[in-house]
C-alpha cells in the first residue's frame, strides 16, 4: 500500500472539533484497545466512548458505554449498524483483532478480516469521519534482501504461509479499498512494532518467559520494540488529530537478538534453522511456543521500520529506546523471580496480592 | 499470569472502594504507596538473600568475584539487588562448597550458553554506542592489528591518492570488484582508516546473499557492512558517512582468469543515480593484485546453490583443503584513488534521462579501467610488484 495516495490530505489543518466527540473503540479487552479506552476517559475532549467486543472490559467503565457483539457472527455487522445509528461516532478505533498468532487460524482469520469488514461496511453506513487502525511492522517481512530500515512506502511482503502476518496484510487492503470508495472519511493505519513492557501480552513476553530461548544458530537480527506507553500514547495522537495515511510507530533505537538475551539472562539454545524450526513447531502444536515455526523468520532476518514520516507528519516520537521498554519487563519478571519459594519470602502471587491489597483506585 | 490475577482482584476491591473515575493525583499516591511497600518488600527480601549466600558460600571474604554483595554493606541499593540477584544466584551454585539443590529442568539444561553473571551497564553502554545498522562501537581498535597484518605484511599494499578523499561529508568510492571474497573492501577500508588524516571509516555495501548465510551477515553488519540498496546507501549518506560501492557486483568475483582486470558492467546506472540525488562527490578506485589470490580453476555454482553460495569456486585450494583452502595467496596490491568526480551540475531531472546515466557510467567505468590498467603496467612480478 503505497504511502502516497494517502497524504493528499496531509496539508490541511487539524479539526478542532467541540468538546464531546465520540469514539468508538473496537477490541476493548485486548491490550491497545483497553488502555487506549482508559486514556480517552482521562480526556476532556471526549464526551462519549462506546467499547464493542465480545467480554467487557478489565475495569469499571464511567461515561463509556460497553456492546457486546461478536464479530465473527455473520449477522454482526446489522447488530454494528444499530450500534452506529445508536450512538453517532465520529471516530471508530479498530484494534479488534489478535495480536497475537493462534493456534485456531481459521478463527483468528474470521476475527481479523472478516471483523474488519462487518467494522467497515457499518462505518460505510453511518457518518464517521475516521477510522484508525492498527496494524503492524511485521507486514513488511523479514527477508534477506530487506532495507536496515523500511519506510511505509515498502510494500508489504507476507510470507504465504503464514496466516497471521497474511491477516493483518488484507486487513490494510480493505482498508484501502474501502478509503478508494468512501473518500470522505480519514483512515489512519499505524504499523506499531512488537510492544514490550510490564503488563503487555504477546509472542515476544512469551519468548523471553520461557526457560530456555531456542535461536538460530549463527543469525543475530535486531529487533525495534516500543514501550506501552508509546505506544498507546500514538494512538492517542492519532485519535486527537487528522493524519491520514500509514504511518510507522517504532521505539527509539533497535537491539540485537543476542543483547537481549544477555540482558534477561537468559539460557540460549542455538540451533541450525530447519531444527529451530521443528523446535518451535513441536512447542506450538504442544501449545507451549510462543510463536508459530513461520515466524522464524523474525529470529533470523531484519524486519525494521523507519519511523521518520511518524516524526515529521504526526508529530510522535517515541521516548523510551527499545532496550529502556525492555528493562520494564525485565525489571517485572525479576521481581516475580524475587520471591520464588526459596523458604521464606513466599510465592510471587502472594507477594503481588499482598501489594495489591491496600485499598487502591483503578 | 499474575498480572491478570492483579488486575481481577482489583475490580472486584473497586467495588467496595469509591465509584470515582480514576483522577492522576490519586493514582500517583497509590503508585508511590505500592511502590514504597514494593522497596520494603525487596528489603526484606535481600537481606533474606544475603543471608543464604553467606551460609552457602561458608567464608564471606573468599569469594572476591561477588562485588555486589558485601557482608558488611547493609545499604546496598535496591536496585543494584535486584539486577544483579539472577547472577548472584548461578554463582552461589557454581561453587563447590555448597551444592543447592537445582530444579531438575535447570540441571538439564545447564549445558546451554547463557544465564551467566552480566556486567549490565557495560551491556548498555555496549547498547547506546552501537550504531542504527548493527555495527559494533570501536570494531575498528578491535580489528586493526589483524587488518594491519593483511595490510603491511601479507599483500604489502601500495595506496596512492588517499588524499583525494575529502576529510568529511558524503562520499562514495567506487571500485573494481574481484578476488571471490571480497577482501579489496577490508583493505580499502584499512588504507583510509589508517593513513588517511581524519581517519574515516568506510561502509561498505555488500551483496544481497550475504543476509542468507548464516554467519556472514552478523559479522558483517558488526563491521558496519550493509546490504546494498538504494534506501541502505541513501541513509548511510545521509548521515554524512564514507561509502565504498562495487558496481560490478558478483560478475566482478565471478571473473574468469581470461577476463582478469577487465571490468565487468557497471550494474545499471544505480551509483549514479545515488549520487546525483544525494549530491555526492565520487571517488574512483582501482584495485590492483586482488584478481589473483584464488587460482580460480571453474566454478560449480550449482553446488553452491545447497549451501545458499551463489558462487563456488573451485581453486588449487579448495574445496580439496576443506577451510584451509580459502587462505588467499600473498601477491602484491596497488590501491589507486583517483581525483574527486563531482556529479552536482546534474539535477534531478538528469535521473530520468537514462542516456546520460548511463553516459556517466561509461565514463567511471572508463576512468577505473585506466587507472587499473595503468598500475597494471607498472606491476612487473605478480607476489613481489
Amino acid at each position: 500500500m503505497s504511502g502516497t495516495k494517502k497524504t493528499a490530505s496531509r496539508t490541511r489543518e487539524p479539526k478542532k472539533t467541540s468538546d464531546g466527540r465520540c469514539v468508538l473503540l473496537t477490541g476493548t479487552s485486548g491490550f491497545i484497545g483497553s488502555n487506549l479506552l482508559k486514556r480517552l476517559k482521562t480526556d476532556e475532549r471526549y464526551g462519549r466512548l462506546v467499547a464493542v467486543d465480545t467480554q467487557r472490559p478489565p475495569y469499571r467503565l464511567k461515561r463509556a458505554k460497553f456492546y457486546k457483539v461478536d464479530l465473527t457472527n455473520p449477522r454482526a455487522d446489522e447488530a454494528l449498524i444499530e450500534i452506529f445509528k445508536e450512538e453517532k461516532p465520529e471516530t471508530v478505533v479498530h484494534t479488534g483483532f489478535y495480536q497475537r498468532p493462534i493456534e485456531d487460524t481459521t478463527y483468528a482469520h474470521e476475527v481479523n478480516s472478516i471483523g474488519t469488514m462487518h467494522i467497515l461496511s457499518a462505518c460505510a453506513e453511518s457518518p464517521v469521519r475516521k477510522i484508525v487502525v492498527g496494524s503492524r511492522t511485521l507486514v513488511y517481512g523479514a527477508q534477506y534482501d530487506n532495507p536496515h530500515y523500511m519506510s511505509e512506502d515498502h510494500s508489504p511482503r507476507p510470507q504465504f504461509d503464514y496466516e497471521f502476518q497474511l491477516d493483518k496484510v488484507e486487513v490494510e487492503r480493505q482498508l484501502l479499498r474501502f478509503w478508494k470508495d468512501n473518500s470522505d472519511t480519514l483512515v489512519t493505519v499505524l504499523r506499531h512494532c512488537s510492544i514490550i513492557g510490564p503488563t503487555v501480552d504477546n509472542c515476544w513476553t512469551h519468548y523471553f518467559s520461557m526457560p530456555v530461548c531456542p535461536t538460530v544458530l549463527g543469525y543475530n537480527p535486531l529487533i525495534q520494540f516500543i514501550s506501552e506507553e508509546d505506544a498507546i500514547e500514538a494512538f492517542k495522537v492519532a485519535v486527537d488529530e487528522d493524519f491520514p495515511g500509514v504511518f510507522n510507530i517504532v521505539g527509539k533505537r533497535a537491539i540485537p537478538l543476542s543483547m537481549i538475551l544477555k540482558l534477561a539472562n537468559k539460557r540460549r539454545a542455538p540451533m541450525p534453522s530447519f531444527m529451530a524450526a521443528n523446535a518451535f513447531r513441536v512447542l506450538w502444536i504442544a501449545n507451549m511456543g510462543p510463536f508459530p515455526p513461520e515466524h522464524i523468520n523474525f529470529l533470523m532476518y531484519h524486519c525494521l521500520a523507519d519511523g521518520s514520516r511518524a516524526k515529521e507528519i504526526m508529530g510522535f516520537e517515541a521516548k523510551k529506546t527499545a532496550w529502556e521498554a525492555l528493562e520494564e519487563f525485565l525489571e517485572v519478571k525479576r521481581l516475580y523471580r524475587i520471591g520464588r519459594p526459596t523458604g521464606e519470602g513466599g510465592t510471587s502471587e502472594e507477594l503481588v496480592e499482598e501489594l495489591v491489597s491496600a485499598p487502591s483506585e483503578e | 499470569m499474575a498480572t491478570k490475577t492483579r488486575k481481577k482482584k482489583k475490580t472486584g476491591r473497586k467495588s467496595a472502594a469509591s465509584d470515582r473515575d480514576v483522577a492522576a493525583p490519586d493514582a500517583e499516591e497509590t503508585v508511590a504507596r505500592i511502590e514504597k511497600r514494593i522497596e520494603e518488600r525487596l528489603s526484606g527480601i535481600e537481606s533474606r538473600v544475603q543471608d543464604r549466600l553467606k551460609s552457602l558460600r561458608g567464608d564471606p571474604s573468599d569469594d572476591g568475584e561477588s562485588g555486589e554483595i558485601e557482608s558488611d554493606e547493609t545499604d546496598v541499593p535496591v536496585r543494584d539487588i535486584r539486577r544483579s540477584t539472577g547472577s548472584a544466584r548461578s554463582r552461589a551454585g557454581t561453587v563447590k562448597t555448597a551444592r543447592r539443590k537445582r530444579g531438575l529442568v535447570e540441571q538439564v539444561l545447564s549445558f546451554l550458553p547463557g544465564a551467566k553473571p552480566q556486567d549490565y551497564e557495560e551491556l548498555i553502554e555496549t547498547l547506546e554506542h552501537m550504531d542504527e545498522f548493527g555495527k559494533v562501537p570501536d570494531i575498528e581498535n578491535k580489528l586493526e592489528a589483524f587488518m594491519m597484518f593483511l595490510y603491511e605484511k601479507y599483500w604489502r599494499v601500495d595506496t596512492t591518492g588517499i588524499e583525494n578523499i575529502p576529510n568529511e561529508g558524503r562520499t562514495l568510492i567506487v571500485s573494481n570488484h574481484s578476488g571471490v571474497i571480497p577482501f579489496d573492501g577490508a583493505m580499502i577500508g584499512t588504507a583510509i582508516w589508517k593513513f588517511h588524516p581524519a581517519r574515516r571509516y568506510a561502509r561498505f555495501l555488500i551483496e544481497d546473499w550475504f543476509g542468507r548465510l548464516p554467519f556472514a551477515t552478523e559479522f558483517m553488519n558488526a563491521v558496519g557492512q550493509v546490504r546494498a540498496c538504494q534506501e541502505n546507501a541513501e541513509r548511510l549518506l545521509r548521515q554524512e558517512q564514507l561509502v565504498g560501492v562495487f558496481p560490478e557486483g558478483i560478475k566482478g568475483m565471478a571473473k574468469g582468469f581470461k577476463d582478469r582486470y577487465n571490468l565487468a558492467r557497471f550494474g545499471r546506472g544505480g551509483v549514479i543515480r545515488l549520487a546525483i540525488r544525494t549530491r555526492t562527490p565520487v571517488v574512483p578506485c582501482g584495485v590492483v593484485g586482488a584478481e589473483e589470490i584464488y587460482i580460480v580453476l571453474g566454478y560449480a555454482n550449482w553446488l553452491g546453490k545447497m549451501f545458499g553460495m551463489p558462487l563456488f569456486p573451485i581453486t588449487a585450494t579448495f574445496p580439496w583443503l576443506g577451510p584451509l583452502g580459502f587462505i588467499p595467496l600473498p601477491t602484491k596490491w596497488y590501491i589507486q584513488l583517483g581525483e574527486v568526480i563531482s556529479y552536482d551540475k546534474y539535477d534531478e531531472s538528469a535521473l530520468k534521462d537514462n542516456v546520460i546515466i548511463n553516459r556517466l557510467n561509461r565514463q567511471l567505468r572508463a576512468r577505473i579501467q585506466e587507472m587499473v590498467d595503468s598500475a597494471l603496467k607498472k606491476r612487473r612480478s605478480l607476489f613481489f610488484g
